[in-house]
């Protein structure tokens, strides 16, 4: 069995706990594990005190939760009538509304794709603090530019992001 | 690293520039990284950052009403001397700029205009082509008993060459300069005798001519301002184009041959952080921007560096991401039209390259965009991809400036570049990425299955990232992306990405792309024997990282950080398209295994290598999986239920969450670290989706170093 010190942090508590990974020429048994009770600074109050269990080992998983970090969205593009040339269509997660215009870091999009009928379709998989997305239309018809369409999710399967 | 944020920068930032004091008369302080250049009928000197060609006025007051010229730095007394056209005789400027008068004799009846001073023997030298005129010397020692008296080494029919600076050497004791016609010429001070060269391949009037300490001379050309550079070391040196000065029709300059071109200590110059066969070093004459004075950026930051971050470095990740004034709005598909948008700060003029043929190198004709004009604000601009271009990763190179048409390389007064790794698709490709494009999500594993451990989630942490290629609704490639962010833990671990629903013989496995740290890898990451697809990423995570020091681990103890020390990728194609549907959703299925002939939990006997596999909460085992290992210690597995490694309680051995995460420090249980985690699970997800956000974690207990 391998023990190790704890951390120290502010006041210095020294708990006796199992260690973190494998610990390499020791054995770890099962009963060894416990919880770390962790004397950490509490900046918010609300943050501190949102969990109530005093280690992960006391969780009780709701049956057939997989904690998945991210959930399916459909996007359905139909712009036929709209486009009439090549668009490109890319999906991103990051996004700041300013007045009228929509400022995008394109290093946060999720789909680059593009279309010359002005349909698309695709499943996308979206981070679950994520809430909304933005799909940028780019056109190439005449003077380049783009046009912006927004989709909020809302707390009900099957999340389909449709735009005509 | 020195952040330039907005970048008001005036003449508050002019002292430390021209690095002097300001006592009256006293010498330079130091031998200086910057450039001496004085110009007009009335002197005026400037301070000249050869790297960019940025340059400021120092004194328009001088002390004189004529020109100066024959300008030189004395590397023995850090003074600056030159010959003054008005007083006709030698004068020594100190860091005040002010002229004074040295009382030279058996002076000769000439104005001198090139000159310049041994690093050998503390003597200046004064010549001036003409049968009347030639190479003379003045002694600056002033224990000499020639001190400042002219001696004339040669006569103009003796050293007959076309110059219009010279500058010494900083070790092998000759001088050097460029006549009119573009020839190198090797003077012997000592004995008055000049030896052409070569052709350097650049014409012109060269009229302030500097060495720096690796032995570089730079030419100035007064009509344009051009700065080029020669390594005088090679056999034939060739001008090579170094950065856009200023020009002028009366130009001579000097600098302390002894000094390098930047002062890293006090450096105002953005470069680009493409690899170097990109031109991205200062060493290599890469693209730099000079920053001081400079109003022009793109996005909304702009820094300084001592040099280029050379990928895999990033400018990016090294100090302050200020690569972020270029979107790239379309996917860039062989044989069409893409857009970019610019988000400018001040108006000037843009300039981009593409390396569509992946040579590694901007060609000519890679250029995309030149001397387009660019209003404050943000900008929408398109461009074409040559059918040529080739599919793949490849680098970009952005470059904003007062300056309409750009080089690749070189230096400039202003603006910035940025440099971006980006990726060309055929034609009709769509991609989705997760969880995006340029982003990462994390994987994390505690690794002593079957016994539960202590949480924190840091056993092994990969940034995770996927790309999933689609043409006419069928798939044709899939890529995996990662970095190996943490091991937490003494046991050594590889990592692999099982594609669920594959067969390893749908995989065109002599197409696979497999690079680690960007070097091309040889060895197949598909795992040979097996009839599905499992892509090797490493066998043991311990072969590319290293504990800090003092630190027992790689990058989970509080004090221990480091760089990412490896990274990953890996482009699998199919041999022919996959229907969508027949493709696992991301993250497809990771999994971390215990490496070959190495101990893990005694639990599972010794060292079980690939046998030992932990997953994803209820994703399968590979066919490599030693089923007999379910249900040991706290393992509460089921196949028949499609229930694989979780505990009793339903916890699992591996997480993944959808950012780059800050996960829980050394021994820190994640709900000390992410307290919303509990509700999270308690909910079954339907509340605080966003637990794993920094701004949802007590930040101390986490590892963001």
């Amino acid at each position: 069995m391998e023990y190790c010190q704890a951390f120290f942090l502010g006041l210095m508590t020294c708990l006796m706990m199992a260690c973190g990974g494998g610990g390499g020429g020791g054995a770890v048994s099962a009963s060894s594990a416990q919880g770390v009770v962790t004397p950490a600074p509490e900046p918010e109050i609300s943050i501190a005190t949102a969990a109530t269990a005093s280690a992960t080992r006391e969780i009780q998983v709701p049956n057939g939760f997989a904690l998945a970090a991210n959930y399916t969205v459909l996007l359905d593009v139909d712009l036929e009538g709209e486009y009439s040339h090549r668009i490109s269509l890319s999906v991103c997660t990051d996004f700041l509304r300013k007045d009228k215009s929509v400022q995008v870091d394109y290093d946060s999009c999720l789909l680059k794709a593009s279309t010359r009928n002005g349909r698309f379709s695709s499943e996308l998989e979206v981070g679950t603090a994520q809430k909304s997305l933005v799909l940028v239309i780019g056109y190439f018809d005449g003077p380049s530019g783009v046009d912006h369409r927004i989709w909020e999710k809302v707390d009900s399967e099957p999340y389909i992001f449709t735009v005509n | 690293m020195t952040k330039l944020n907005n970048l008001i920068l005036s003449s508050t930032f002019l002292p430390m520039f021209v690095c002097t004091t300001v006592n009256a008369s006293e010498p330079f302080q130091d031998c200086p990284t910057e450039a001496f250049l004085v110009q007009s009928g009335v002197a005026k000197i400037y301070g000249v950052q050869l790297a960019t060609g940025h340059y400021e006025l120092l004194s328009s007051s001088m002390g004189t009403s004529g020109k100066l010229n024959a300008m030189a730095f004395n590397f023995h007394d850090n003074y600056l001397y030159a010959w003054s056209a008005e007083l006709k005789t030698l004068v020594r400027i100190g860091s005040d700029y002010q002229v004074n008068s040295l009382a030279t004799t058996n002076n000769p009846d000439a104005t001198f205009y090139v000159g310049d001073i041994s690093l050998e023997n503390n003597v200046y030298y004064a010549y001036r082509p003409g049968s009347s005129y030639g190479l003379y010397s003045y002694n600056l020692d002033q224990a000499a008993d020639d001190y400042l008296h002219a001696n004339k080494v040669a006569t103009g029919e003796e050293l007959a060459i076309n110059i219009f600076d010279l500058a010494f050497h900083p070790f092998d004791g000759y001088a050097y300069s460029v006549d009119r016609g573009g020839i190198l010429h090797r003077i012997d001070v000592a004995l008055g005798l000049s030896t052409s060269l070569n052709d350097v391949g650049e014409k012109g009037t060269f009229g302030a001519v500097y060495f720096d300490v690796d032995g570089h001379l730079y030419i100035s050309r007064n009509s344009d301002g051009y700065i080029f550079r020669l390594d005088i070391n090679e056999s034939t040196p060739s001008a090579e184009f170094y950065a856009y000065g200023p020009s002028s029709s009366n130009n001579d300059g000097s600098r302390c041959a002894m000094a390098p071109i930047v002062d890293v200590e006090q450096t105002y110059i953005d470069f680009g952080d493409a690899p170097d066969s990109y031109f991205s070093s200062l060493e290599n004459n890469g693209a730099r921007h000079g920053l001081l004075g400079s109003t022009l950026y793109l996005g909304a930051e702009v820094d300084s560096e001592s040099d280029s971050f050379i990928a895999p470095l990033s400018d990016d990740e090294t100090g302050v991401d200020d690569d972020d004034g270029i979107g790239f709005i379309s996917a860039i598909e062989v044989g069409e039209d893409a857009i970019i948008e610019a988000i400018a700060v001040g108006n000037g003029f843009l300039n981009a390259w593409i390396d569509w043929d992946q040579n590694g190198v901007f060609d000519a004709d890679e250029k995309i965009i030149s001397a387009h004009s660019l209003i404050e604000g943000t900008n929408i601009v398109n461009y074409s991809v040559p059918l040529s271009a080739r599919v793949g990763d490849t680098w970009a190179r952005f470059r904003y400036s007062s300056t309409a048409v750009l080089e690749a390389s070189g230096g400039v007064a202003d603006g910035e570049v940025e440099d971006y790794s980006v990726a060309v698709t055929e034609a009709g490709v769509s991609t989705v990425f997760y969880p995006s494009e340029n982003s990462w999500s994390t994987l994390a594993y505690e690794d002593n299955w079957p016994s539960v451990g202590d949480y924190d989630f840091n056993d092994l942490v990969i940034h995770y990232r996927t790309a999933i290629s689609t043409k006419d609704g069928l798939v044709q490639r899939i890529r995996v992306m990662g970095q190996l962010a943490a091991v937490g833990a003494s046991y050594h671990n590889g990592f692999a990405i099982h594609l669920p629903g594959i067969l390893r013989s749908q995989i065109d496995e002599a197409r696979i792309e497999f690079m680690v740290n960007r070097e091309v890898q040889t060895v197949s990451p598909l795992e040979a024997g097996r009839s599905e697809a499992i892509l090797v990423a490493f066998q043991d995570a311990w072969d590319y990282v290293t504990p800090g020091e003092d630190c027992k681990y790689h990058r989970t103890e509080l004090g221990c950080g480091s760089s990412i020390q490896m990274e990953f990728s890996i482009t699998a194609p199919f041999l022919s398209g996959i229907a969508i549907g027949q493709v696992p959703t991301t993250p497809f299925d990771p999994f971390m295994f215990a490496s070959f002939g190495k101990p893990h939990n005694p639990t599972l006997g010794a060292a079980p290598g690939r046998s030992l596999e932990i997953h994803l909460k209820n994703h399968a085992p590979t066919s490599a999986f030693n089923t007999g290992y379910f249900g040991k210690g706290e393992d509460y597995s089921n196949a028949s239920l499609g229930k694989y490694f979780l505990s009793e309680k339903g916890m699992p051995w591996a997480i993944h969450v959808a950012n780059k995460w800050p996960y829980p420090v050394e021994y820190m249980d994640v709900i000390h670290a992410y307290p919303y985690f509990e509700n999270f699970i308690n909910s079954s997800g339907d509340q605080d989706g966003d637990w794993y956000l920094q701004e949802k974690s007590l930040i101390e207990n986490t590892f963001s170093q």
